[in-house]
């Protein structure tokens, strides 16, 4: 095969680089593009990218688990056979809802529709959820509750650059997006953090609050607003509602006695809402540190109040949004596989979302199920009475991205079958009955959504190698075997898109207006963009939500009554301190791709824990030294750094290492009653040195 | 059905009934309050003042049904064998648990011409105990008014502070030596006084006062400070006439136990009108810790775990940063066993005095110091230890840690690429010489794009050395650009 090219986008995170790939048989090698959203940027992750397509353990082959314990190759028909069989065999005997589907935000759109589709229909199940939920599901939930619809930027990414204020609460894009930077280059930041991040460090004003208690510093926040008089009552009067509600609760909240709580001077509390209220353009922004609580939907509705109160969200120049992690984290929430929704990010329980995706699928609207439940109670229920007995996995790696990972672990060792598609071995793979290997990237055709609600092409430059099969031939394989006819379930990206685009058609993510033509050439289509009427022109999607009205019935946006209680987990005699996690610039996710580039495995090998050296020296750990952190859970063994930037009270774990070093042994598996996001943030924990000895 | 009866609706009743409702108390509540408008949150009174904001924003939010809000209804008795309350409309309501939160109310300056407690703004006397008050001062007073506060205590200060940020040309006198006496030692209370000053108040103390005639306040020095409106602070006294005429044990304050029970266990007192056994009777912070003791009291016959809120004196506003941890005595004394930590830095308005006991916090006076407070406050309560470095911390200065055999040689310039400067330099000498030909070869500056500088300044000092020889050295200002 000739050496050629494509435009197409990095596998990573949500802000979908542009890049042009260019290979055949030989080395793939990438080189960014002048994208808007990059400009010519690139990350190492995404400069490093490639060589996962060619990582000597890809998976090439279906495998099997055999009598002796261990994987072992076998043809695809065995292996689809082989899974329908006992599929079948499940819902005969307990139900459909014995079968749980797990999906992924990496996943491209026309996977994740499929993946909804398969579930409701071939499986007849209610139990599907991805791991979105583990990542931003908080944002979505106080999105919508405030602004009727939930696209991470209500904006493009290139509107920032005009800015001359932008708080960022819980978000460290300087690590984990690079590229952002440069559009926030021309802003103040106000970085809500509790540690020195990178992004920290580029701030005017950072606010180091103790893990667990932003939602009071957000109350602080919206007090200081409006005591002082920066808020603006007539945007508040005309454009929202509820403002009196979520005041009575903030009224309790001022700047000392959130000072007490949080450990944020007061004195800066106020120099954040002056810097932001006394900005024409300001921007408020949540991360996975805001968004990563048991209260995380409260949490950003609490920022979203202070910028509905300071009339930022529905303003050309100025807003609120929410920086989106994974790949496909926005389009991935959009197309059906969350547990309550349908595609076009409808409501499963709205009867006329209901029949209109029931239409799509020439299927009567009553045999849909109804709303699942979210990911970490799908996982937990395996195994139980009422539980999944079998679970398909497709593009997520639950084994280590959910929280309190021993129990995960044990959860799915109960499972009469676990299924995982994916292209490398994972923590999840090998614990899978069957590993069903797919493509990647570079070898597939499809659509991401990007953190702006840009919908972008994922071109392939290569053909899939070895055995691998396109997720959607995947499904396609086992909805025939489960008696589905051969045409619901396509398996060319185009024609998937179209019926998408379809089953979108009048819903909030509305992709009916775009199809692969208009996006391959080159037009910047953001949702909603609904299909032209007759004879009428095409519509030029939305690249700003908001500017007439938001999109609750009444056009107005929402303050939600919000209150701090409190994280779950209080610390004590045994687990004095709180640890809390995050990401770092080399990896990517549970680090299944990334740690398999060389450069970036060398560059971070293994898991650390931050802390300050008066808590080591209090503690008995030296820098360098291997540490033992433990939580009421587990424990993880982590290389301490010293940092003396770090809040006295606070460790730092990254959460990209499998094994002993795997963040989530610690993590606190409560959720957010709203949202369903687990409590990543924050886990009493102490900490103690190892002894190693040299062999 | 067990009914509960809350005499004054004050920020304390309210978050007791606030927290019985989120438990779900299955009894009736009922609220019978002489004054007419709803409670208000005191902690906004010098926002109305200073910020003009709306009254009605300081409220406290309404109860929802079943809880019945009686207005403008004063108790007149208790019959605690009937277990009654009167009010002076004449109607009865029976109780099986009541609650008094009768507040307090001010004490009138000794000053002639002031009259009592009911002394009207027709003749300057603007007491400013609710967010009306301090709203029809906003309203009523011309921006350049004088208005002199009475009363160097906490209150007297942050009232001070308050107005003079609204505008007014303010007036603080005090009689005893030093501002806060109770509180801070003299050191730290001529900060303060600096401060205020800073802010525009004029400050007396060791001053009495002896007449207030029209536009004036004369003093005993027989100096005339011109004076449009006099707010006193001088003091308030717990409301406890009804619970002493209904025969309960009256000190100062209604006497309570830890259980927030008077000497009849029927009835409980909370707020500012109670003189509990410890804790920390005067704060919000104190009040509300009451209320969810009072609440878990009734809702299942125990006091809940919550700690007292610790002796923390925290005054509020904008550029008073002022805080006073623990019991004061500890700083004055000698004991072999405390550590003492002073800094005293007039000229830059800062003050701090700390106590430690084997690294612990015992008690704090800190004045000036955002930051310290803020991570001393915390330190306080949690029972952390204080940094080995304590002026570091009370400064605010991040400790430096520099871990042994950290120190790189060769530093990362692009930290999104992982660029080293030896990488970036062999780059230079295999042909790419300028920053895009840089980028290319090493991915440099490719990233979040901050290090452009950096590259730009190394390109630039590899290109001068004609021979492209590599400048070494930490001496060569490329390093100090990188650092």
């Amino acid at each position: 095969m000739a050496e050629h090219h494509v435009a197409t986008h990095c596998p990573y995170c949500a802000l979908q680089c542009g890049t042009e790939l260019t290979g055949g048989t030989g080395a793939v090698s990438v080189s960014p593009s002048w994208f808007p959203v990059n400009r010519g940027g690139l990350c190492r992750k995404g400069w490093t990218a490639p060589e996962v397509l060619g990582s000597p353990d890809r998976l090439y082959e279906p495998l099997l688990r055999n009598e002796y314990g261990g994987l072992a190759a076998t043809d695809w028909d065995d292996a689809l056979d082989r899974v329908a069989t006992k599929l079948r065999e499940l819902v005969s005997e307990h139900g459909p809802d014995a079968v749980g589907v797990f999906g992924g935000g990496g996943l491209t759109n026309e996977k994740a529709y499929s993946l909804g589709k398969f579930a409701r229909l071939a499986l007849g199940t209610s139990r599907i959820d991805y791991n979105g939920r583990f990542c931003m599901a908080a944002a979505a939930t106080a999105g919508n509750a405030a602004f009727g619809v939930d696209r991470g930027l209500p904006f493009p990414v290139t509107d920032l650059d005009d800015a001359e204020v932008i708080l960022l609460a819980g978000g460290n894009p300087a690590e984990t997006m690079p590229p952002l930077m440069q559009h926030l280059e021309g802003a103040e930041l106000v970085v809500i953090d509790p540690r020195r991040s990178a992004t920290a460090e580029r701030a005017k004003l950072h606010l180091r609050p103790r893990p667990g208690t932003d939602l009071a510093l957000a109350l602080g926040l919206l007090h200081i607003a409006v005591s002082e008089g920066w808020h603006d009552p007539e945007y508040t009067a005309r454009r929202t509602t509820g403002f009196e509600q979520a005041w009575a609760r903030a009224v309790s909240w001022w700047p000392e006695r959130v000072e007490r709580v949080t450990g944020v001077p007061a004195s800066a509390q106020r120099q954040a809402v002056r810097m932001l209220a006394g900005a024409r353009r300001a921007y408020v922004l949540t991360g996975r540190g805001a968004e990563q609580h048991g209260d995380g939907a409260d949490t950003v509705a609490g920022f979203i109040n202070l910028a509905l109160a300071l009339g930022l969200p529905g303003v050309t120049g100025s807003g609120y949004g929410c920086l989106t992690g994974q790949g496909n984290g926005q389009g991935g929430r959009e197309h059906g596989q969350k547990a309550d929704q349908l595609p076009g990010y409808r409501s499963i329980t709205d009867p006329g979302a209901r029949a209109h995706v029931a239409g799509v699928w020439g299927v009567a609207e009553k045999s849909l199920p109804g709303p699942g439940i979210p990911a970490t109670r799908l996982l937990e229920s395996a195994g139980t009475a009422g539980g999944i007995r079998a679970l398909l996995v497709f593009g997520a790696n639950p084994v280590l991205s959910a929280p309190h990972t021993g129990l995960a672990r044990a959860q799915l060792s109960r499972l009469d079958l676990l299924v995982v598609a994916d292209f490398l071995p994972s923590e999840t793979t090998r614990m899978a009955d069957v590993v069903l290997p797919v493509t990647q990237w570079a070898e597939e055709e499809g659509t991401m959504t990007n953190l702006e609600g840009r919908v972008l092409r994922r071109r392939a430059l290569l053909p899939p190698p070895g055995r691998a099969r396109s997720d959607l031939e995947v499904l396609r394989g086992l909805a025939t075997r489960l008696g589905q006819p051969e045409a619901s379930f396509p398996t060319r990206a185009s024609t998937v898109f179209d019926e998408l685009a379809r089953a979108s058609a009048g819903g909030p993510a509305d992709y009916s207006g775009i199809d692969y033509e208009r996006l391959d050439s080159g037009e910047p289509l953001h949702w909603p963009c609904p299909a032209a009427p007759e004879r009428g022109s095409q519509h030029p999607g939305t690249p700003r939500l908001f500017l007439d009205s938001f999109a609750h019935p009444d056009g107005r946006a929402r303050f939600t009554a919000v209150d701090w209680h409190g994280p779950a987990e209080s610390t004590g005699h045994e687990y004095p301190l709180v640890a809390t996690t995050g990401r770092i610039s080399g990896h990517y996710q549970t680090g299944e791709q990334t740690r398999r580039v060389e450069e970036l495995s060398e560059a971070e090998p293994e898991s650390f824990v931050r802390l300050h050296p008066d808590t080591a020296a209090r503690s008995g750990v030296r820098d360098g030294q291997l540490a033992r952190v433990s939580s009421a859970r587990g424990t993880a063994l982590a290389r301490a750094r010293l940092d003396g930037s770090m809040r006295q009270d606070t460790l730092f774990l990254p959460i990209h290492y499998p094994g002993t070093g795997c963040a989530n042994l610690l993590t606190n598996p409560v959720l957010d009653p709203r949202s369903g996001i687990p409590e990543f943030k924050v886990a009493a924990v102490s900490i103690s040195g190892v002894e190693e000895v040299n062999t | 059905m067990s009914r509960l009866v809350i005499i004054g609706d004050c920020p304390a009743s309210h978050r007791l009934v606030e927290r019985l409702l989120e438990q779900g108390y299955p009894g009736s509540i009922t609220v019978l309050d002489a004054r007419e408008h709803a409670p208000h949150n005191p902690v906004l009174l010098p926002a109305v003042l200073s910020a003009g904001l709306e009254p009605e924003l300081a409220a406290l939010p309404t109860h929802p049904e079943p809880v019945r809000v009686h207005r403008g209804t004063r108790v007149t008795g208790i019959d605690r064998q009937r277990r009654v309350v009167r009010t002076e409309h004449g109607r009865v309501h029976g109780y099986d648990t009541l609650v008094l939160a009768t507040g307090t109310s001010p004490v009138a300056p000794d000053l002639p011409g002031i009259g009592d407690t009911t002394g009207s703004a027709t003749r300057g006397i603007r007491w400013l105990r609710d967010p009306f008050e301090c709203h029809r001062l906003h309203r009523e007073l011309a921006s350049d008014a004088t208005v002199t506060v009475l009363g160097g205590g906490p209150s007297g200060v942050e009232t001070a502070h308050a107005l003079a940020l609204g505008g007014y040309e303010v007036s603080l006198v005090h009689r005893g030596q030093h501002l806060m006496r109770s509180w801070v030692d003299r050191a730290a209370a001529a900060v303060v006084a600096s401060t205020l000053r800073d802010n525009g108040v004029n400050v007396f103390t060791g001053e009495a006062v002896t007449e207030l005639l029209p536009g004036k306040l004369v003093l005993a020095s027989g100096q005339a400070i011109s004076t449009d409106a006099l707010v006193p602070r001088t003091g308030t006294r717990p409301e406890t006439a009804l619970a002493s005429e209904a025969g309960l044990r009256v000190s100062r304050g209604i006497v309570v136990d830890a259980e927030l029970r008077s000497s009849d266990p029927r009835v409980h007192a909370l707020g500012s009108c109670a003189e509990p056994t410890g804790g920390d009777a005067n704060s919000l912070d104190g009040h509300w810790e009451q209320a969810e003791n009072l609440a878990g009291v009734l809702l299942t016959g125990r006091a809940g775990s919550h700690r007292g809120g610790g002796d923390l004196l925290r005054t509020r506003g904008a550029g008073l940063e002022l805080a006073c941890i623990g019991d004061p005595e500890l700083l004055t004394g000698e004991a072999r066993w405390v550590e003492h930590v002073t800094i005293n830095d007039p000229k830059r308005r800062r003050y701090a005095r700390l106590a430690l006991r084997e690294d612990r916090v015992l008690a704090a006076t800190l004045v000036g110091l955002p930051e310290a407070i803020a991570k001393l406050s915390q330190l306080y309560e949690a029972g952390m230890p204080v940094p080995p470095d304590r002026l570091a911390t009370l400064l605010g200065s991040p400790t430096r840690f520099e871990a042994a055999g950290r120190t790189t040689p060769d530093p990362v310039l692009c930290h999104c690429n992982n660029v080293s400067r030896s990488a970036l330099t062999a780059a230079f000498q295999d042909g790419a010489r300028d920053v895009p030909a840089l980028a290319a070869a090493t991915r440099a500056t490719t990233g979040c794009g901050s290090c452009v500088g950096a590259v730009r300044e190394l390109c630039g000092a590899l290109a001068a050395s004609s021979s492209g020889h590599v400048p070494t050295g930490t001496d060569s200002p490329t390093q100090e650009g990188a650092a």
